[in-house]
């Protein structure tokens, strides 16, 4: 049995010929979502990224069907994916205003939900302010500088009748007319880099203690895992209907402490960031007592088995209370 | 004792200033004392639990804390989605829930570092898990903010010169083509019970979260609609 105290992927993957996060629009011409980072070569890169909160929908997504497929308990907002979460259930809220529960209670209501304990909230229902924090985080998925390029391309509606404009405003409201319009998509390798607070599952952060027993936190470790590995598998992002993406490869390193220790977590925007997690690792097991374990995968399929085996025999720590 | 940490960036980081609305989110170029200083209270509470944390709490609080920044800093202009308060929520017949809180879209600074970020913090007590807790922190500002820390912390009984003490006000002078930021800290009496997010106790703006304004070591070089590129002097 594998204790999981928290654990990070540093993934780079090359993603083709998609649009998962765009900015907004000007007129027909969609703006895909694009950053100025500094590359290693010291020059600056205006470069395609998916944010954070993008990667962060796309897995909770995912867990959210697997939630319900195994019966893992949720709320009723998160029974239909409602991004309030708890906050928007009548009788959470009914509860809130009739008991005025202290925040210790409000976090232990929110842990019942799967979702609202492992994806985070923030009630401020009955002029509370309880936040209930994340167990995954993730950070902006941003082309790799030279090894990444975004175009735009163009496209029609057709319409064969189309010497036919409406005139009257109503009709045009229909939008059967002939339209042209603008695309993005963009294509190369990108740099993907998350944290799962295993510890934090089922744990009440203000009273320190935990609301669950062993096996629920198990099967939400596993759930969370398997919603990790779903999102490289299948990135439900924006603009899928047509333009969804060509995965080609994935490499990197899955980094788990099996007690209190960070697992490390390096960007690839790093070229030697594999190498370096394995250094980290190294000079942290000198502090923390060789809790910091580091698994390098060459491929989606070996990032599938390396998270398989993890969500299979992996339990998640459980702090001394 | 000065604990020095390296930390490397992994992520984006967003830091927002103290004055900064939910709409408005500019952000701080590196972490204030304040974000740092909470950051080490929360690695002690998961470490050692909360009455650990109270007891440090003073030790940290009184701690300097001084950084070397990266070589480049570019600032990211950009618009995200998020979510509202929306105090006029009205019950939604179709779904059967309350849409408590709003979609609506909100402006984002978001800060990329090209170099690694030293952090050096002096407590004023011995305490032997110090090099421990530096390396367990793990982001800054907005979740998904995530900093490395490629080693356990060095130790020196000096402040190098590179450093720009963030605790102190700068009485020594300051480079005129440098970067003002309006860094937070904490006042050297404020309780824990004040910084603990989960009490009603308030922690005012000015008396107890006191802002300085600090002159750091960083010229602008670029900027466009999109970002601001600053180079360390």
């Amino acid at each position: 049995m594998t204790t999981i105290y928290n654990l990070s992927i540093s993934a780079k993957a090359i993603l083709n010929l998609h649009s998962l996060n765009n900015e907004g629009g000007e007129g027909n011409q969609t703006q895909t979502r694009m950053v100025n980072i500094i590359g290693e070569d010291g020059r600056m890169h205006n470069v395609n990224a998916i944010s954070g909160d993008m990667l962060k929908h796309i897995q909770a997504e995912h867990l959210y069907h697997i939630s319900r497929e195994r019966g893992l308990p949720l709320c009723a907002a998160c029974q239909i994916f409602d991004a309030n979460r708890m906050s928007a259930d009548p009788d959470f809220q009914q509860w809130i205003r009739a008991e005025k529960p202290t925040p210790v209670q409000v976090v232990d209501r929110l842990l019942t939900c799967t979702l609202d304990d492992l994806e985070g909230n923030l009630i401020t229902e009955g002029n509370q302010s309880v936040p209930r924090k994340s167990v995954v985080e993730f950070g902006w998925a941003v082309g790799i500088p030279e090894a990444v390029t975004t175009d735009q391309y163009f496209h029609v509606k057709y319409d064969p009748d189309r010497r036919e404009i409406p005139t009257e405003k109503a009709e045009r409201s229909g939008n059967l007319g002939q339209a042209i319009f603008h695309r993005p998509a963009s294509s190369g390798q990108y740099a993907i880099v998350c944290n799962v607070e295993a510890h934090r599952i089922g744990y009440n952060d203000i009273s320190q203690k935990y609301t669950l027993d062993e096996e629920e936190r198990q099967a939400r470790l596993a759930a969370l895992l398997e919603s990790l590995l779903y999102a490289f598998v299948q990135p439900n992002g924006a603009m899928r209907n047509t333009q969804n993406p060509h995965i080609v490869d994935v490499m990197g390193a899955v980094a788990y402490s099996t007690g209190p220790a960070p697992a490390p977590l390096v960007s690839p925007l790093n070229s030697r960031f594999d190498q370096q997690i394995g250094q980290i690792a190294q000079a942290l097991n000198q502090i923390h007592e060789g809790r910091v374990q580091v698994a390098s995968f060459g491929s989606l399929a070996e990032l599938a088995e390396i998270l398989q085996a993890l969500l299979k025999d992996g339990r998640p720590h459980a702090l001394t209370v | 004792m000065w604990f020095i940490t390296t930390y490397q960036p992994v992520s984006l980081l967003s830091l927002k200033v103290s004055t900064a609305t939910s709409t408005g989110g500019k952000s701080l170029l590196l972490p204030t004392p304040f974000a740092f200083k909470m950051a080490l209270l929360d690695v002690v509470i998961r470490d050692g639990g909360v009455d650990l944390g109270e007891a440090l709490w003073p030790t940290i609080c009184s701690g300097q804390v001084a950084v070397r920044g990266p070589e480049r800093i570019v600032v990211n202009n950009t618009f995200t989605k998020i979510l509202k308060p929306n105090r006029s929520a009205a019950y939604d017949p179709d779904t059967g829930l309350f849409p408590v809180m709003g979609r609506t879209i909100g402006f984002r600074e978001y800060v990329q570092w090209q170099g690694e970020l030293q952090i050096a913090f002096q407590a004023d007590s011995e305490a032997k898990d110090w090099a421990r807790w530096l390396t367990q922190i793990h982001y800054l500002g907005k979740r998904g903010g995530f900093i490395q820390a490629v080693a356990p912390p060095t130790q020196a009984d000096e402040l190098p010169d590179d450093f720009t003490l963030l605790t102190q006000d700068n009485e020594a002078g300051f480079a005129l083509d440098g970067t003002l930021q309006v860094m937070d800290d904490c006042a050297s009496d404020v309780r824990f019970d004040q910084v603990n997010i989960y009490t009603t106790t308030k922690l005012r703006v000015g008396s107890d979260r006191i802002l300085r304004h600090v002159i750091l070591p960083y010229r602008m070089e670029r900027s466009s609609r999109g970002y601001t590129l600053y180079r360390r002097l």
